[in-house]
């Protein structure tokens, strides 16, 4: 059990929202789930949230993310991604800024690599790791010890 | 103020392996004390313990 899901049920009512939208949102879809992970950690990284960096970068390895491209969630272009998944890691890069920040150009750029089903995806994935980062960091859950 | 932000040299905002009084304020790994606390099943409404057991 996630250490952030040990801490919502003071709320009851939030932790049953909060627990509902992660399995949508991370499951393999117009994006594959391992790209989703690296997604997450990028964002948990630009947010200092060493809670979900630690989690989503073990989640990108056990679901067929290689490890260059886990050691690489801060080399993005540098690392062993297509140009396709770099564009998508700029867009969600730009979206921690905030959402202006993904102007026209910011737009026209991502939709050369992405369909609206892969950028709609994405950016769900960059905003609720911006919300996931900021509860986890400001109530200092501890990280979830990783399975053996 | 506002973290730079740069994809292209993959610049880190923070980093994790600092702890204690070097680290700063601002790093999650600082501070291991939970500030909520953090609920065993046996403590949740019914509805919620079965997300325990996923």
């Amino acid at each position: 059990m996630p250490n952030m899901f040990k801490g919502l049920p003071n709320t009851p009512a939030l932790v049953l929202g909060v627990a509902a939208f992660p399995k949508p949102l991370m499951a393999d879809g117009a994006l594959p789930g391992w790209y989703k992970e690296l997604i997450a950690t990028r964002i948990a990284s630009l947010n200092c949230c060493e809670y979900c960096v630690s989690a989503h970068r073990h989640l990108a390895l056990k679901r067929g993310a290689t490890f260059g491209q886990v050691a690489s969630y801060d080399n993005l272009e540098n690392g062993p991604f297509s140009e396709k998944e770099k564009a998508g890691f700029r867009y969600a890069s730009l979206l921690h800024q905030s959402g202006h920040a993904a102007n026209e150009a910011a737009f026209d750029a991502v939709s050369e690599h992405l369909n609206c089903q892969k950028i709609i995806e994405l950016t769900a994935i960059a905003g609720a790791f911006e919300l996931f980062a900021r509860i986890i960091s400001s109530l200092r859950i501890p990280v979830t010890p990783l399975p053996e | 103020m506002h973290t730079p932000l740069s994809y292209k040299t993959g610049i880190r905002c923070c980093a994790f392996t600092l702890t204690g009084a070097e680290a700063g304020d601002g790093m999650t790994a600082a501070s291991n004390a939970s500030r909520v606390p953090l609920l065993e099943r046996h403590e949740v409404p019914s509805d919620v313990a079965q997300l325990y057991d996923k």
